[in-house]
């Protein structure tokens, strides 16, 4: 077969080769780069047009995805056959044929049947397979509760790992790792997880070693341990997977795990070594030591150091009996915490139970305001209905509580997070929580760990400088993260601080009039300078990402919180850092809303889009063309809707100046509404008006309003387009 | 000659299948019956919460013990003449069964009959009127008390596709 570009296509092999051998084989990006570089080439060559180098570069393909993905037992022939690979398509170009069958194909052959190219896996691992299909689950209910539990606990290991790195020698921190991860070992081995079971045991026996002092606390064990964790939560995933489609566990590869076990260094620097003790006290000199341990080294069977010191007569025996004492007095085991005891409840229980309660106050103070009731006008009834009212909205608060959890858990999953972008970028980074046990509705909770995780990495990124830069800006090298949640007003809020450089107003402000987003740029305050970031248009920009210090995406970062009925506020000092609060209700269930009457209808405006009420006077209502009609507000003209007529409402108030005006916003366009009153402002709880009207536009849901009607909760971005006519209007 | 038997029972079921115990009602002096195990509950006449964009017959909303669920007004759905609704008008809740799930009802009739035990033989497929009347929603007709009964398939008469495309419908 002809090459098309045989020189254009040597020089890539070439980088291809060195690449290779570049390559270690746990170096996952450097694999990934291989792989990408292989795959361009196929493409830029159609190199995949011939049968046979096509089936070769599969081949190659298959092993590099299989090293990535650790699949591979034995790595090191992998990575031969690699470079046996790459070496014989350059034998191929540079002499512009397919190699012949000679000992370069012989050993590249071989090394492939080696690894079981062609027949996957080969045949112990089939065996295996077929033996997990045959698992099913006894009881889906204990894997599932299984499942919630070990992924807390993998959770609270991260947050105590990355505590135990900083803190190498904390012991209740390294019991706080070791019994999870004993836990889940233990279930799933009652549960028949082999594998899940295996990795546990693997890592519990390694915290045990490090738990009784004969293994150091080190970088080497607290990635290897993290990488279990990823591992452990690949394997739940998986099993959560195959328990919903009732499919078979995947194998999982743990010869990886394995051999890293094996290569920890097992000096025990975790723990004061008895020589050390020793010095320190005084008993000892430091040149002693070192003759010591040089002799002891020496030893084929080495001795304990002790005995060499006692035999050398450089210590007492009681003396060495007394470091001893104090070495494991050190490493004792600290007693356990104290855990509040919970029961495990169904989500949906909850939820009715949630339901209800809004229903028991809402027919509680229908009963009360009864009017035959009230005429009665009984003390003891008063009081009694009274009691009933204290008694019912205390429940109501308790089992909305139950739906709270601390955000604490979402807290620590930064805590690997930050850990992780910090070795990557290089910077080191001092992370620190407040406020962990807050507590926010789980829904939420669900939906803001995105853009948290975002505002966090952005932080990282961005905001915080290289150790270099801060000492050169005279801070110390070790940035601040902190990360607060409290409750205020009603609210939670969370905020996501750094003490980095602040945000670059030139050149956002540039950027920004680079995209048009702006066009007087002088006329703008330093705040709305920084608002420009959250501006979509803005995001859009990768270039801007290294230059203005603020990342992409935070236009959907706002969006989400928005969505949420948050709102996302930024403070900067050039600098000396930025601060960003994401303020946010407690729960997606409750809003506070207006209640208006439209005919003899009732609609709950949400008073977060409400700007202001008036009556208009007859000199501020304007019509154009006969059609459009515009209200002033002072000194503005805004567009004014109809509710009635957007929703086909009879028995109207239709006169402006005898109805309501409502200034409302939304996304900072303002608009009149039209209604005929306001009857009141409550909170209300959101129901859902079930999928069947769902996508009626102009309607965000609905409530039961006090006298157990229901109420349509009105919602404004819809009802601005229907406002525009670009939504399906209603024609009466 | 277990097979056999099998076989006979497995025909005789889609005649049987239908055989049961119907909720009967009145709309427009005509008698109906609905599937007494698509029935969840019958309730007096309440305040309606219309919904805007709706088709006519779509009566709004109503609140069922916390629930907010969709009534409909079957004269009206099935292009009968509306009529005031007085002291015997009801809502019928009901299951109904759609692609995307299960979901409550509520239809408004003008009485509610009494609850019968249909035989399976005296139930008879759906007439054919062609295309001047739509029976893609009537089950069967029931021979009863020297009268006839129409009987609702209510997963065929609210159909998602119509209920969800309601917006579009507007009237």
């Amino acid at each position: 077969m002809a090459i098309a570009d045989p020189v254009e296509l040597q020089k890539a092999l070439e980088q291809l080769a060195l690449k290779v051998v570049m390559l270690a084989e746990d170096d996952v990006p450097g694999l990934g780069s291989f792989l990408t570089h292989l795959d361009s080439l196929k493409e830029r060559f159609a190199l995949a047009d011939s049968a046979e180098v096509g089936v070769f570069l599969q081949e190659m393909e298959e092993v590099g995805t299989r090293l990535v993905l650790q699949e591979v037992e034995k790595a090191a022939q992998a990575m031969e056959l690699l470079n046996h690979g790459v070496t014989l398509l350059l034998t191929w170009v540079r002499d512009g044929q397919v190699p012949r069958e000679g000992e370069a194909w012989e050993a590249y052959r071989q090394l492939c049947q080696e690894l079981g190219l062609d027949k996957r896996e080969g045949a112990s691992a089939t065996s295996e397979e077929v033996e997990r299909k045959e698992l099913d689950f006894e009881d889906p209910e204990l894997v599932a509760n299984f499942l919630e539990e070990a992924r807390e606990h993998l959770e609270g290991i991260e947050a105590n790992l990355v505590y135990l790195e900083q803190h190498p020698k904390e012991l209740e921190a390294i019991n706080a790792i070791f019994r999870p991860f004993h836990t889940i070992k233990g279930v799933a081995g009652f549960l028949n997880l082999s594998q899940i079971q295996e990795a546990g045991h693997e890592v519990e026996s390694v915290l045990d070693e490090v738990r009784s002092g004969r293994l150091p606390v080190s970088q080497g064990l607290i990635d290897l341990v993290l990488g279990a964790v990823d591992l452990l939560k690949m394997m739940l995933a998986d099993l959560a997977e195959a328990l919903t489609a009732r499919r078979s566990l995947s194998v999982f590869d743990l010869t990886p795990l394995k051999e890293q076990i094996r290569r920890l260094p097992s000096a025990s620097d975790g723990v004061p070594r008895v020589g050390e003790i020793l010095v320190e006290k005084g008993e000892l000199a430091p040149e002693e030591l070192a003759e010591s341990l040089a002799a002891q080294k020496s030893q084929a069977a080495p001795q304990p150091l002790g005995e060499i010191l006692v035999q050398g007569g450089k210590v007492t025996p009681q003396k060495v009996a007394q470091a001893l004492v104090q070495q494991l007095g050190e490493t004792r085991p600290v007693a356990e915490k104290q855990v509040t005891e919970t029961v495990k409840v169904d989500v949906a229980k909850v939820d009715n139970l949630v339901d209800l309660m809004g229903e028991l106050v809402i027919v509680q103070s229908q009963v009360r305001q009864n009017q035959k009731v009230a005429a009665l006008n009984d003390q003891r009834l008063e009081r009694d209905l009274g009691q009933m009212a204290r008694i019912t909205s205390e429940l109501q608060k308790i089992s909305m509580s139950m739906r709270m959890i601390p955000i604490g858990a979402t807290f620590r999953k930064m805590v690997r997070l930050v850990r992780d972008l910090s070795h990557k970028t290089g910077k080191l980074v001092n992370l620190r929580l407040a406020g962990e046990d807050t507590e926010i509705d789980r829904n939420m909770v669900e939906a803001i760990y995105d853009p948290l995780v975002h505002l966090v990495r952005n932080a990282v990124d961005h905001g915080l400088e290289t150790p270099e830069r801060r000492q050169a800006r005279g801070k110390p090298p070790e940035g601040q993260l902190w990360l607060r949640a409290y409750h205020k007003g009603g609210n939670i809020i969370i905020e996501i601080e750094e003490d980095g450089q602040g945000l670059d107003r030139q050149a956002i402000l540039a950027r920004a009039v680079e995209r048009g987003l702006v066009s007087a740029p002088e006329q703008l305050t330093p705040a709305q300078i920084d608002q420009l970031i959250f501006e979509p248009g803005f995001s859009t920009a990768k270039v801007v990402t290294e230059v203005s210090g603020r990342g992409v995406g935070m236009d959907v970062v706002k969006q989400t919180i928005e969505r949420l009925r948050g709102k996302i506020e930024i403070s900067t000092r050039p600098g000396e850092g930025s601060c960003f609060t994401l303020r946010l209700p407690l729960t997606l269930a409750i809003i506070d809303g207006m209640v208006v009457k439209v005919g003899e209808e009732r609609y709950i405006m949400p008073t977060v889009g409400v700007r202001e009420t008036l009556r208009p006077l007859p000199q501020d209502y304007f019509t154009v063309k006969g059609e459009g009609e515009l209200i002033r507000v002072r000194d503005r003209l805004l567009p004014m809707m109809r509710l009635h007529r957007l929703f086909g409402i009879e028995r109207a108030e239709v006169n402006p100046t005898q109805a309501l005006v409502m200034v409302v916003e939304y996304e900072g366009e303002q608009r009149a509404l039209l209604v005929d009153e306001i009857l009141g402002k409550q909170e209300i709880v959101i129901k859902s008006l079930g999928h069947v009207f769902q996508r009626i536009q102009g309607l965000a849901g609905g409530t039961i309003l006090g006298d157990g009607r229901v109420g349509l909760i009105v919602d404004l971005a819809g009802l601005f387009q229907l406002g525009r006519g670009d939504g399906h209007n209603y024609t009466q | 000659m277990a097979q056999v038997a099998r076989k006979i029972e497995e025909a005789g079921q889609s005649m049987q299948e239908k055989e049961g115990k119907y909720l009967t009602f009145m709309l427009a002096n005509e008698d109906y019956g609905l599937e007494i195990l698509k029935v969840r509950e019958i309730i007096g006449m309440m305040e309606i919460t219309s919904i805007p964009q709706t088709p006519e017959y779509v009566k709004g909303v109503i609140n069922l013990r916390g629930r907010v669920i969709p009534v409909i007004d079957l004269r009206l759905k099935f292009g009968l003449p509306p009529m005031e609704y007085g002291e015997r008008t009801c809502i019928i809740v009901v299951e109904v069964t759609s692609d995307l799930g299960e979901l409550q009802m509520g239809v408004v009739v003008d009485s509610v009959s009494e609850v019968l035990n249909i035989m399976g033989a005296d139930i008879e497929p759906p007439p054919a009127f062609g295309a001047r009347i739509k029976t893609h929603y009537i089950m069967g007709i029931a021979k009863a008390k020297g009268t006839i009964k129409i009987l609702l398939d209510i997963d065929r008469v609210l159909t998602t596709e119509e209920l969800i495309g309601i917006e579009g419908l507007g009237s």
